[in-house]
């Protein structure tokens, strides 16, 4: 049973380790990508909404859906 | 924390006066384990109140790691523990530290998330293997409590990151960073609901079995009732209405550590008290003295101020080989606490003084 139970431990460790480490293997998304992902997933969170438009600013870019007035502000006025 | 799963049996003896209810005693354990959650509240909206809020999320840094220093010295000083688990203490730092320094020096995403959510484990496995140990002082020892008492505190911690913003954002980052596929709102808003559903389940079955056990000769802990139920509140409280995540996260960082660095502290002493005129140099920590305590407490933060300390001042691969240390430390923290602490151990009950009961069956839980 405690040898069960130290494999399961293990296996809980090292699936998602896996998991993880499968994903990488393909192309890696860039930090812009990474915001815009959880742009999608969390479409309501202010945070998320900051932290992208601070990738969007670091990249020297300006949020698309913004009008035009409001792209050169800092990002704290568009708050 | 181990929690047991060990079955009582009632035909082992008659006795069914009032049993202890408290760890330490009634004022220790109201200050170190169940009114810990108000005063760190108290706290928290003083250092709000005047700005001081870095004094948190400082103490809560160095005390993330601190607190492994205890565990250790329990894991890796007692001779008997060593000899009976010396292959799981040997070789899992062996295996931690191959896994950190691949992900490190490998510049891999991933390990992140792992330690995010065994971190989140661990804490409700802490939060539970406490209460278990007060109802094993309690003399209530169901496994069906037992199991129950696992899932109140495995939802409820669950629920608590799926819907705080903060910590999902966290979450999504590392799996994003990793390539994984982008979850749609309908998804996650499907988990969230259905984790609202399993909690609210298992809440209710959770409620209506202590108030059963209180018709019974051997009813739960109310002193477990009031732990899980300010712990509980105060990871609501952490990750909720607290929109900062660094400053959430290290406020339930403290509350996890002073459990901790009592509940080692109680455990030691009692062992050491147990073990009289045979006290090992590491024991001799555990006196009841102002001068070991204090020295006890100044060893542990010492732990957590050297490796944090050298992580704010160096660079380059000495800050990674901190890093890969400082990530081993951690592992090892979550993995050496799923069984040092198990009340399947006969000497751990005896050091608990919860041994006046009959072990039946002992399918060990208790994973951290």
């Amino acid at each position: 049973m405690a040898r069960v139970r130290t494999f399961a431990v293990w296996l809980w460790l090292v699936l998602p380790l896996a998991v993880l480490l499968g994903a990488q293997l393909g192309e890696q998304p860039s930090d812009i990508e990474v915001q815009q992902r959880l742009r999608t997933s969390l479409p309501e969170s202010e945070q998320v909404l900051l932290a992208y438009l601070e990738a969007l600013r670091g990249e020297g870019r300006t949020h698309p859906s913004l009008p035009i007035t409001m792209r050169h502000q800092p990002t704290q006025q568009l708050l | 924390m181990s929690a047991t799963h060990e079955e009582f049996d009632f035909t082992a003896g008659s006795d069914v006066s009032p049993r202890p209810w408290w760890l330490v005693g009634a004022r220790w354990d109201i200050v170190l384990f169940l009114g810990t959650p108000v005063l760190l509240l108290l706290a928290a909206e003083l250092a709000t109140h005047h700005g001081a809020e870095m004094v948190i999320v400082v103490a809560g840094t160095v005390g993330a790691v601190a607190h492994h220093f205890p565990g250790f010295l329990r894991a890796y000083g007692d001779k008997e523990l060593f000899l009976r688990q010396w292959p799981r203490l040997v070789f899992a730092p062996l295996a931690f530290a191959i896994l950190c320094s691949t992900f490190v020096y490998g510049s891999l995403d991933g390990l992140s998330f792992i330690v995010l959510m065994w971190g989140v484990w661990h804490a409700s496995a802490q939060v539970c293997g406490m209460g278990r140990v007060y109802d094993a002082k309690a003399g209530h020892l169901l496994p069906r409590t037992a199991l129950l008492d696992k899932m109140m505190c495995a939802t409820w911690f669950l629920l608590v990151l799926l819907l705080s913003p903060g910590r999902l954002t966290v979450a999504l980052t590392e799996l994003y960073k990793c390539g994984l596929p982008t979850a749609s709102p309908d998804l996650i808003f499907a988990l969230q609901l259905c984790s609202i559903v399993v909690t609210s389940a298992v809440t209710g079955a959770w409620i209506l079995h202590v108030a059963e056990s209180y018709e019974s000769q051997r009813p739960q802990s109310i002193t477990k009732v009031v732990l899980f139920v300010g712990s509980i509140a105060f990871w609501w409280y952490a990750n909720i209405p607290i929109q900062n995540v660094i400053i959430g996260v290290a406020l339930f960082e403290l509350l996890h550590d002073v459990h901790y660095l009592a509940f080692v502290w109680t455990f030691k002493h009692s062992e050491r008290e147990s073990a009289k005129g045979h006290t090992t140099p590491v024991n001799r920590l555990f006196r009841k003295t102002f001068g070991s305590v204090i020295f006890y407490i100044a060893l542990t933060v010492a732990y957590g101020v050297f490796f944090r300390g050298n992580e704010a001042l160096l660079s380059g691969p000495a800050l990674k080989l901190v890093a890969v240390v400082v990530l081993v430390s951690t592992l090892l923290h979550f993995y050496t606490d799923s069984f040092i602490w198990n009340l399947r151990e006969k000497s751990t009950r005896q050091t608990l003084d919860v041994d006046d009961f009959v072990a039946v069956a002992s399918p060990s839980r208790g994973l951290s």
